[in-house]
């Protein structure tokens, strides 16, 4: 029973750790940038939400806000510090997105200060509760409503790189930088539209989880970790496996915290991404792998 | 050690001019002691290239080691830092495995868990205070300046045994496998195990400045070993510089002295840090360390070789000035018999034949050429009209045929002498001179040649590389003088004239005989220069397996008995 209402809670967070991942693995795959500063990029999203539910109570109009502020992000980003440094190596490129993660900290710092705030709960109902043979089964119903507007979002997101023509263009940028110019494809754009998706997912995340993080500079940090892990669990060549990766994950969390204990949650998560590294590095679900030395 | 001398020496002064300021004490300890960490993140992030961003779980090693040990059992502190180091050292070994098997954003992920890892066990370890921490840590010393002193002692040290790494065949091996892992192999360096090292030594490092935090500040916390340190140790050897010794400390100072000059206002650190970590890596990536020693290199010796050339330029002379076309040039005479033109080479002037200008049976006449030494300086820099101006000397002193020696440079300005007035030259010696193509050197290392003119040690040691076998300090010293006073335009200049040439053609035109003489240990010209040169004249080549660039000075009695051979051979 406790195996059950573990994968069951596990679940809403694992569905935030996937669409984190997703976010993630889409402009680590097409971009060729791992971008540390994902998790800050989406708390400045939040912080504007937050700022918009301030001034006008309604959270729909909160979570519209910071998933354009979020877009806003990713296409500042792209075009005015990416675009300019495509060609400087990883390493460097690395270190830029570290720094821009502090920047972007201290930006808040600045406008919003370092205090912690509450935001309310998306769907706000009483939660369902199943009696079972041998016990309950307790799902909150924000909880429902987090992993159904994740899942939806991903299962769209996926569908527009499957079937539409513009997801087509960003899956051949993915694949062939070289080969998707000479098909006619406007890399720039592509670039722009798949950082801004990426950061307005992450913006979204952020807002999705406020109510259980707070909001506050770092409390997308530990999310933006457990994203990388997801993508590193699924592999981040497969953007299925990152969601399964970021499901898996969050079920595990879950149990770690019930069968260890919840002060180990995040230290055994971390030495199991530095297990996958070496000894599965290509992901669970992935074939191919780039960054072996 | 040198370095490391400069460093503690400055840096107690510093401590002695704030002996009373404990707080400013402190605050110094703080630089110190990030400085050593930086110091070990230099290792393997600058000079072996893997980059770590969990660097502060070791510091947090060494100080949780200490700390808990020093408060619970009261072990003494020299066991206690062996442990710290060993702990570390096993920890390093931890982080380097998927170190050996990942790269880039990878090897970035892996470190960046392992840091946090470390620092959510220790949060979560209730005998080491959990997230509170620990305090009352007791203080090595009693007096903040003495801690500081200690700390200070700790970076020098590990400065100067950094510093010996860094040349050491190991050092050599870092940078291989930073700048290419295939090429490295190739050479035969064992990629893992050179890795494996740079993490051990790093991570030793790192547990070290942990070490020294514990019982300098007295207070830890997991939250001062988190991902925010790692990240400023990375800004710090980012900022500082990156492969560079002292580069650590100078992004300590200002990554740690920073917030507080701050410290009244609330703006964020984070900002600026980061800000300036993307502005270096982008526009300054070898940091502020390289930075200030190129300012040294360029103009701190500038006041002293100003100085020098006045004083040189008007020292008592032995020869005479001859006036041709209004361009005075300086020349000397040795000697009596059949005469001999004698010309010297870049950065170069006529006491480069000194020692063997005295050579029975032959009377030596050795100009400085126009733009060098003593000689007037002209605005038109090629190895033609040096040979011209030449020509016109011969004309002045009414010498009919010469022997004409050119060593280097002016080996160039022999051959377009002969070449172009065959009638001037009974014989031609070159001494390790450029092909008849010209001498190619790379664009990069014309900035270099721009510094010579300002720095009289970069100059000296260039000469020296000239002359590997000679021991003769006195006359290096003169000649690094003659050299400075050669006109600022030609540092760079004359290498431009020693690239646009081509002789080939008019080779043909000289018939006389032509003696190659080279130095096996010649760094600048190689054996096929030389073969150019002998292969499309009428020549024979001579290789000296001892000396040099230089055998005029470095074996000048092995010279005269070549010389006497060949000039009066018929």
């Amino acid at each position: 029973m406790q195996i059950l209402q573990g994968i069951i809670s596990g679940i809403p967070q694992g569905a935030l750790y996937g669409l984190t991942a997703f976010g993630i693995a889409l402009i680590f795959k097409t971009t060729g940038v791992l971008n540390f500063a994902h998790g800050n990029s989406g708390m400045l999203a939040t912080y504007v939400g937050l700022s918009v539910y301030l001034l006008t109570q309604n959270i729909i109009f909160s979570i519209i806000a910071a998933v354009i502020t979020g877009l806003l992000v990713g296409l500042v980003v792209e075009r005015f510090l990416m675009r300019p440094l495509k060609n400087i190596s990883s390493g460097a490129m690395l270190i830029v997105t570290l720094g821009l993660l502090m920047v972007i900290e201290g930006i808040v710092m600045v406008i919003w200060g370092v205090d912690y705030h509450r935001f309310p709960e998306i769907y706000m109902a009483a939660p369902i509760i199943l009696f079972l043979e041998n016990g309950v089964l307790v799902m909150p119903s924000n909880d429902i409503a987090i992993t159904i507007i994740s899942l939806a979002v991903m299962l769209a997101l996926a569908l527009f790189l499957r079937y539409t023509k513009l997801g087509i263009a960003i899956r051949a940028r993915s694949e062939d930088e070289i080969g998707a110019l000479v098909c006619g494809i406007d890399i720039n754009n592509v670039d722009t539209i798949v950082w801004s998706v990426g950061i307005a997912t992450i913006a979204l995340v952020g807002v999705l989880a406020a109510p259980k993080t707070y909001i506050h500079p770092s409390m997308l940090i530990n999310m933006q970790l457990y994203g990388i892990t997801a993508g590193v669990l699924g592999g981040f060549s497969n953007l299925f496996g990152v969601i399964l990766g970021g499901l898996i994950l969050g079920i595990l969390e879950k149990l770690v915290g019930v069968f260890i204990s919840p002060d180990y949650q995040l230290s055994i998560i971390l030495i199991l991404i530095i297990l996958v590294l070496l000894f599965k590095p290509s992901g669970l679900f992935a074939k191919e792998f780039e960054g072996r030395a | 050690m040198k370095k490391a001398i400069w460093t503690f020496v400055f840096g107690a002064i510093v401590g002695l001019i704030f002996i009373s300021k404990s707080f400013l004490l402190l605050v110094f300890s703080n630089i110190v002691i990030f400085g050593i960490a930086a110091l070990g993140l230099n290792v393997i992030f600058g000079y072996t290239g893997q980059l770590s961003i969990g660097h502060a779980a070791f510091m947090a090693i060494g100080a949780y080691i200490t700390a808990y040990l020093t408060i619970t059992f009261n072990i003494p502190l020299v066991i206690n830092l062996l442990l710290a180091i060993f702990v570390s050292a096993l920890f390093g070994i931890v982080i380097a495995l998927p170190a050996l098997r990942l790269k880039g954003f990878y090897l970035a992920i892996a470190t960046m868990a392992f840091g946090i890892a470390i620092q959510e066990i220790i949060a979560a370890m209730k005998m080491v205070g959990g997230r509170i921490g620990m305090r009352d840590i007791p203080p090595i010393f009693q007096s903040d300046f003495a801690t500081y002193l200690l700390n200070l002692i700790f970076y020098c040290v590990l400065v100067y045994i950094t510093s010996i790494i860094v040349k050491s065949p190991l050092g050599t091996q870092f940078n291989m496998v930073r700048d290419s892992e295939l090429a490295s192999s190739a050479f035969g360096v064992k990629v893992a195990k050179t890795k494996l090292q740079a993490f051990i030594i790093s991570a030793i490092y790192s547990g070290i400045a942990g070490f020294l935090y514990a019982h300098t500040i007295g207070y830890i916390s997991p939250m001062d070993f988190g991902l925010n340190t790692s990240l400023n140790l990375l800004a710090m050897v980012i900022i500082g510089g990156f492969a560079s010794l002292n580069g650590g400390l100078i992004g300590s100072i200002i990554i740690t002295g920073m917030p507080f000059l701050f410290s009244r206002s609330n703006f964020p650190m984070t900002i600026i840090v980061g800000g300036l970590m993307i502005v270096f890596v982008l526009f300054f990536p070898r940091g502020i360390a390289y930075g200030l020693n190129l300012l040294y290199l360029k103009y701190f010796e500038v006041p002293y070789v100003l100085f020098l050339k006045r004083f040189w330029k008007n020292k008592n002379k032995e020869g005479h000035f001859v006036d041709i076309n209004s361009v005075k040039l300086y020349y000397e005479v040795a000697g009596e018999g059949t005469p001999v033109l004698m010309i010297h080479g870049n950065y170069g002037s006529h006491r480069w034949f000194e020692k063997v200008k005295n050579i029975d049976g032959f009377k030596a006449y050795i100009p400085d050429l126009p733009n060098f030494c003593f000689s007037d300086w002209i605005d038109e820099i090629t190895i033609d009209t040096y040979a011209d101006y030449l020509k016109e000397f011969l004309d002045v002193l009414s010498l009919e045929q010469v022997i004409v020696v050119g060593h280097s440079l002016g080996g160039a300005v022999a051959m377009s002498l002969a070449f172009r007035y065959p009638e001037k030259c009974e014989k031609l010696i070159l001494v390790d001179s450029p092909s008849l193509r010209g001498l190619k050197t790379p664009e990069e290392n014309y900035n270099i040649l721009n510094l010579l003119k300002r720095n009289r040690t970069l100059l000296k040691n260039s000469l020296k590389a000239m002359m590997p076998s000679s021991k003769d300090r006195k006359l290096l010293n003169q000649l690094t003088n003659d050299g400075l006073l050669m006109n600022p335009q030609c540092f760079t200049e004359n290498a431009r004239a020693l690239e646009n040439y081509n002789y080939e053609e008019i080779a043909k035109n000289y018939r006389g005989e032509v003696l190659f003489i080279l130095g096996k240990k010649d760094t600048l010209i190689t054996e096929n220069m030389a073969k150019n040169v002998v292969a499309n004249t009428n020549g024979e080549l001579e290789i000296v397996p001892h000396v040099g660039h230089s055998i005029i000075i470095e074996d000048p009695v092995l010279f005269k008995n070549l010389f006497i051979e060949f000039a009066t051979s018929n």
